[in-house]
């Protein structure tokens, strides 16, 4: 009964093998950091697979002894009769075909749910948790250090361009609606011009010539409680969406 | 076993030196034997012996068909592709001893490149020689589509040629950023902003609004297609990193394995295909 007990090692070996893989991928996909926490997360994982595997195992247990009821007529490999099932070791009864095959399947399924767990903890690791990149919230300056007009001094930094008019201040984005080049403010014919494709704004950041498919947007401006403006880019306000009036697009100041 | 050499050494003395024996002797040895197994090709049998014996060499069709290496035909197109990649592989192995992939130092190392390198012309070899297997992946994709070898039993080449074709202009594309200066920013800044307008999977794309978790959405600027590619939400030393493993590293290795699919399948199809 060796090759049979050969057949149990495979069929487990996979699975186990499977188990390994998916938990070893699952907790790299699923932890935030290498932390205490993601050792948490994978004996939880681990504790969480091993349960599952262990109730389909218990069915698939329970079904092999149905199966051999069945089987007994038309076996391959006798059974002797006087032979209880159940009171002999699992590994050293024989083992029919079809049994087999439904643990391998088994094995075959958990390897194909590690497999694609593991794909999709690579497709995870593609995405950074942390990027090295500037604070989206800049102060500017005091509002009485800014005449009226447009000023480009956190165009390429900040990608925000300063707006002053008489009523008062707004901050509109630098980055072309188009494909994301940096326009330049043209003092003389009082347009932002896009050297890459050609797009035109208005003063107020409206488009009108060129590629660029809708207006700059603004972003949130206030006053901070030095007295200084305060620019948070990660609030943006669209004219398309009619919420260039809403409080925190504009800086009242004059 | 000096001793054995010793006598050979005066048996080889006494024999007239010509170049048949010199031949006769090298190719008796026993490191000769062991790396050629085969005569010279001269025979049939040796022909096909010697192909399907040599790792290189067995991708190919033992046998060619002779409107196959008619360049009115092929135009060489293919092949030219492969030699292109293969100087490209070389030449950018080369630069790769002194390219420094960091914000910092890019852009004045591909500066020395032609400057105080050796061999400074290894930089121009390159960038030409990618220009170059642009048209001819293209020209070679024309040479196929109008000779109709994509028909049956050639479909799955094809597609493994398409997909050939989209790693090199994706070759291309991360090789642009590489000299960090403000054509490769902008042409970067360009091209990825048309990932993020791709649809489900970049935040400027249509259908994103769709994709949505009690109001929150799921495709932001932080977690769509072109934050993945640049590493961040703009172009930056992040994006100049990962655009060197993906030039230097991820696509070479795809595309090499792609080829050899693609050679093997031209032999498993019949060969070049000739004119119908």
């Amino acid at each position: 009964m060796k090759f049979n007990k050969a057949k149990w090692y495979f069929g487990g070996g996979l699975i186990l093998w499977g188990v390994m893989q998916q938990n070893a991928f699952a907790s790299s996909f699923l932890s935030r950091s290498m932390s205490f926490s993601s050792d948490l997360w994978t004996i939880g994982l681990l504790l969480l697979v091993l349960m599952i595997v262990g109730v389909l195992g218990l069915f698939v247990w329970k079904n092999i002894k149905n199966i051999k009821k069945i089987d007994k007529t038309n076996s391959v490999i006798p059974i002797k009769k006087n032979e209880e099932a159940s009171s002999v070791s699992i590994l050293d009864q024989p083992m029919t075909r079809r049994s087999f095959i439904s643990v391998l399947g088994l094995g075959w399924v958990t390897f194909a749910a590690a497999s694609l767990g593991a794909f999709a903890g690579f497709v995870r690791f593609l995405f950074p948790q942390v990027t090295f990149e500037p604070n989206p919230v800049f102060e500017a300056g005091l509002p009485s250090e800014f005449t009226i007009g447009v000023h480009s001094q956190f165009k390429l930094n900040k990608k925000v361009f300063l707006v002053r008019d008489h009523s008062g201040f707004y901050a509109l984005s630098s980055i072309c609606t188009h494909l994301g080049c940096i326009p330049n403010w043209l003092p003389s014919e009082q347009i932002f011009k896009c050297p890459c494709h050609g797009s035109g704004y208005y003063i107020s950041g409206i488009n009108f010539e060129g590629p660029a498919p809708r207006p700059l947007p603004r972003y949130e401006i206030t006053l901070a409680s030095n007295g200084k403006i305060r620019v948070n880019k990660s609030h943006q306000y669209l004219y398309e969406l009619h919420q260039w009036g809403l409080p925190g697009s504009f800086l009242e100041y004059s | 076993m000096l001793e054995g050499f010793r006598k050979k050494w005066k048996e080889l003395m006494k024999r007239k030196p010509s170049v048949d024996t010199i031949k006769k002797e090298v190719s008796s040895t026993q490191v000769w034997k062991s790396i050629f197994r085969h005569g010279y090709p001269d025979t049939p049998r040796n022909r096909v012996a010697a192909i399907i014996s040599n790792v290189f060499l067995h991708l190919h069709p033992v046998k060619a068909r002779h409107s196959g290496v008619k360049m009115s035909y092929t135009w060489c197109m293919g092949g030219l592709s492969f030699f292109l990649f293969i100087v490209l592989v070389i030449s950018g192995v080369m630069l790769m001893f002194y390219y420094r992939p960091t914000a910092e130092y890019a852009y004045y190392d591909v500066l020395s490149m032609k400057d105080v390198m050796p061999l400074g012309i290894i930089r121009e070899i390159h960038r030409w020689s990618a220009h170059a297997m642009v048209i001819t992946v293209w020209l070679h994709m024309f040479r196929v589509f109008m000779t109709g070898s994509y028909k049956p039993p050639r479909e799955f080449n094809w597609v493994i040629g398409v997909l050939l074709l989209v790693l090199t202009l994706f070759l291309s594309f991360t090789g642009y950023l590489l000299p960090w200066d403000q054509l490769a920013m902008w042409a970067i800044t360009v091209g990825t902003n048309m990932a993020g307008s791709t649809p489900f999977l970049g935040h400027n794309g249509p259908g994103t609004g769709f994709l949505k978790i009690n109001g929150v959405p799921l495709v932001t600027s932080g977690s769509d297609i072109r934050f993945a590619l640049l590493g961040g939400h703009f172009v930056s030393a992040a994006t100049l990193l990962r655009f060197y493993v993906l030039h230097c590293v991820a696509i070479p290795l795809i595309a090499a394995v792609l080829m050899a699919v693609h050679f093997w399948r031209v032999r498993k199809d019949g060969g070049i295909s000739g004119p119908l």
